[in-house]
């Protein structure tokens, strides 16, 4: 069966296209400029435009996301921003696409066309109606959190199942969020809705990854793309310096770096792996030394904190260690490689490929670890938390295993009941405290203004 | 009897009574200069990125060295060795292994017996959680062949031998245990994971199977505590002792419709005698696991294939000495 794959995808095989480099650059802009104003399209066919104004739109679809490949082949950075945005993308076409069959066929470009079928045909498969055999009109969907205002409540077919060869879904396997039968995972399309995007994500990383190459070949297809790529590069950086020290709430003078306890759970294991071993990962390194950084610490301050905690020092003068080793902190404040001032990584990219250490630490440590750092408080108020914990991270609600560890620890609760980044759980953590001793200072004030009069 | 493990009787084991055929029927014959085994030798010491050209070398080794322990790796690019440890070589492949020791069950054996130690009623354990996943692998899986080995002191390892397992990226290892996982921190707080809506076939294989389990095995007054009256958890009880094929539409009839009730049971059956797996060994992709007919080094007992979970009991499981005799 050959798989007719709908226009918007843009996995699919362009067929004969002619490359016109200059018209392809306009089309690249252009999509960028959709991209930036957060315009989410889908492509159709509207009933009124003849074939050859059709056969236009189609080309500077397939156009213009070939010009941004091309673009960004050669930085991983911006690589990464690409894939995310039309990560986006190709959620909204899948999402809201009204042709179930488009549905399908993308499935099966992605999974493989041996791997995927219909209910009617894996019936057919197996000879028996999965549906009546295992009562599945008892199985009520669930809440509908996915036909939010993110897809303008265009969200089609999404209740209705498909079926999977397990091994290709594996996150969904995990969550125990389908019907397994003979190898054949039973699910619905909206519990697969972000395992399809990540393997999206995966396949336009790779085929990028191909482009490098046409690039390195072609210096002046380099220089073509170079606008753009700066465009992109532009647009890149400000997505991530979004949020300097005032925005997080935090005081000028205040550093925030030298308040612990304002650190998040990961930031805090992370430093104490650093300091029992004297090393990290490379992508911890990153992590750490990003959001140091973010909370204030400056770039000589960084120096001297890796000097003492890494045992990369050893033997090592202080200056030698800044010429030696200093080249990742001075990377990650812009004075080196790219000279992009790069911002701590998000909880969700934490969770995909930092470290988060509720997604990553074994429950069994992270529970003891608990236990001990809060051994002075009500035994059993912490038991009853470590249970709400355990119970998410089972259900890989990560982000919400840590506003609930912020909720036990300063007795608050954290807006939107998970933490979205490790920044902004210091900056709550520190309103917090800093209100309170506000607070505190105020009463203070007043009970000796009181006295003051009284005398 | 000599009940001592001298080398010599190890070597003559090794030489004469090991089935190599046997063996090489569960990792078969196609890479196996690129496959890893591990041994323990002499004074217990542990030895690892080991490989062999052909099974000859591999049995003159065995005989040479009177390994105590043998152990089977994964397969690679190339041959493991000191100088190309498994750790700069690429892993190619590895068996879906699963690994039940009776010792997992520690919190919740009511028999007495601890760590190494077991008796019928709590080797019952091993043998409900082997048949659970034999069932989960091939019905929900679709996996056709699994193969249960005795690892020669206390515990079983079910070889999923379906050919496709071999390649199975960690995270696919992982899916299928989280699937499988309704015990989380099994050593401490044994937090249970409710019983999803979505996954049928495996929560009416709890139902059915473990369920019944744990209902032949209680008394009336066990299930008072969880909430159902007296004559009510007699008249379960009754029930599910005379059914023989008690399945989860029965389950449904005779447990009262009561919510709380009913998480109370459950939660009381998954903690009971719900199948409690070696995580490690499965997902670990470049674990090493004991080699199937080989000799356990510190029983002597044979690592032999079960042929029916049902009827086997560790003490059954033939010696080394038996073997020679």
């Amino acid at each position: 069966m050959s798989v007719a794959l709908p226009d918007w995808y843009i996995l699919k095989d362009p067929g004969d296209i002619t490359i016109d480099v200059n018209s392809w650059y306009k089309y690249a802009d252009t999509r960028l400029e959709r991209f930036l104003s957060e315009d989410l399209w889908i492509i159709q066919k509207p009933t009124w435009m003849s074939n050859e104004e059709w056969n236009d739109t189609k080309v500077q679809e397939i156009g213009g996301h070939f010009f941004l490949r091309l673009a960004v082949a050669k930085d991983p950075r911006l690589t990464s921003w690409l894939v995310e945005v039309e990560g986006d993308l190709f959620e909204f076409r899948f999402v809201s696409s009204s042709i179930f069959d488009e549905k399908i066929h993308v499935l099966m470009d992605l999974y493989g066309e041996d791997n995927v079928k219909t209910m009617d045909e894996i019936d057919a498969f197996f000879r028996i109606d999965i549906y009546r055999k295992f009562n599945l009109a008892d199985v009520p969907p669930k809440k509908k959190k996915y036909s939010s205002s993110k897809f303008g409540g265009k969200v089609k077919d999404l209740d209705k199942r498909v079926a999977i060869k397990f091994f290709k879904i594996p996150s969904v396997v995990s969550a125990k969020k389908v019907l397994l039968y003979q190898g054949w995972a039973i699910v619905r399309l909206a519990d697969i809705r972000l395992a399809v995007k990540r393997e999206f994500e995966k396949n336009l990383k790779e085929i990028i990854e191909k482009s490098k190459m046409i690039i390195e070949k072609d210096s002046s297809l380099e220089a073509t793309v170079k606008p753009i790529k700066d465009k992109i590069d532009e647009i890149a950086r400000s997505a991530r310096l979004s949020g300097d020290l005032s925005r997080l709430g935090i005081e000028a003078g205040e550093e925030i770096f030298t308040k612990p306890e304002t650190f998040p759970p990961c930031i805090r294991d992370l430093i104490s792996v650093l300091q029992a071993k004297g090393h990290l990962s490379h992508v911890e390194n990153w992590q750490l030394g990003t959001y140091l950084k973010r909370v204030g610490m400056s770039i000589e301050e960084q120096y001297a904190f890796w000097y003492r905690n890494s045992v990369d020092n050893v033997g090592m003068s202080f200056d030698e260690f800044v010429n030696r080793v200093g080249y990742q902190i001075r990377h990650i404040y812009g004075k080196a490689g790219g000279g992009i001032d790069y911002s701590p990584p998000s909880c969700k990219t934490c969770i995909d490929g930092y470290f988060c250490y509720w997604a990553h630490k074994k429950l069994e440590d992270l529970s003891e670890d608990i236990r001990v750092g809060l051994a002075d408080r009500n035994a059993e108020v912490v038991e009853k938390a470590i249970e709400d914990i355990s119970r998410l991270i089972i259900n890989q609600k990560f982000q919400t295993a840590c506003a609930r560890y912020f909720n036990l620890l300063t007795g608050w609760r954290m807006g939107g009941n998970r933490v979205n980044h490790m920044v902004n759980y210091s900056r709550q953590v520190y309103k917090r405290f800093h209100n309170k001793k506000q607070k505190d200072d105020e009463k203070k004030k007043e009970k000796t203004d009181e006295v003051k009069q009284n005398e | 009897m000599n009940n001592e493990l001298k080398p010599e009787f190890l070597a003559e084991y090794y030489e004469k009574k090991f089935p190599m055929d046997y063996f090489m029927s569960f990792i078969g014959l196609s890479n196996f200069s690129n496959r890893e085994f591990g041994f323990v030798v002499g004074k217990d010491a542990f030895v690892r990125n080991i490989s062999f050209q052909n099974t000859d070398q591999l049995r003159e080794y065995m005989i040479n060295n009177a390994v105590k322990h043998a152990y089977v790796g994964a397969i690679y690019d190339t041959s493991p060795s000191r100088e190309s440890p498994i750790q700069k070589i690429e892993w190619k492949g590895r068996e879906f292994i699963f690994d039940i020791d009776i010792d997992e069950y520690d919190l919740v054996r009511k028999c007495g017996c601890k760590g190494d130690q077991y008796c019928k009623e709590c080797w019952s354990l091993v043998q409900d959680a082997a048949i659970f996943i034999d069932e989960t692998m091939k019905d929900d899986f679709g996996f056709k062949d699994v193969i249960w080995i005795f690892s020669g002191r206390r515990g079983v390892h079910g070889w999923v031998m379906d050919k496709i397992t071999q390649d199975f990226n960690q995270a696919q290892r992982v899916a299928i245990l989280n699937y499988l996982t309704f015990i989380h921190d099994e050593k401490r707080t044994q937090s249970i994971e409710e019983i999803p809506n979505e996954a049928k076939p495996l929560r009416n294989r709890i139902y059915s199977l473990v369920a019944k389990s744990f209902l032949e095995k209680s008394t009336p007054e066990q299930l008072k505590e969880l909430g159902i009256s007296l004559n009510k958890a007699k008249e379960i009880i009754q029930n599910v002792q005379l059914s023989k094929q008690f399945n989860h539409t029965q389950y449904n009839i005779i447990i009262p419709n009561d919510t709380l009730v009913r998480r109370k049971l459950s939660d009381e059956f998954i903690l009971r005698r719900y199948p409690r797996i070696d995580r490690k060994v499965t997902m670990d992709t470049r674990r090493v696991s004991r080699m199937p007919y080989s000799v356990h080094g510190k029983t002597g007992q044979i690592a032999i294939v079960i042929k029916d979970i049902r009827n086997f009991y560790p003490d059954s499981a033939p010696t080394i000495w038996e073997s020679l005799m």
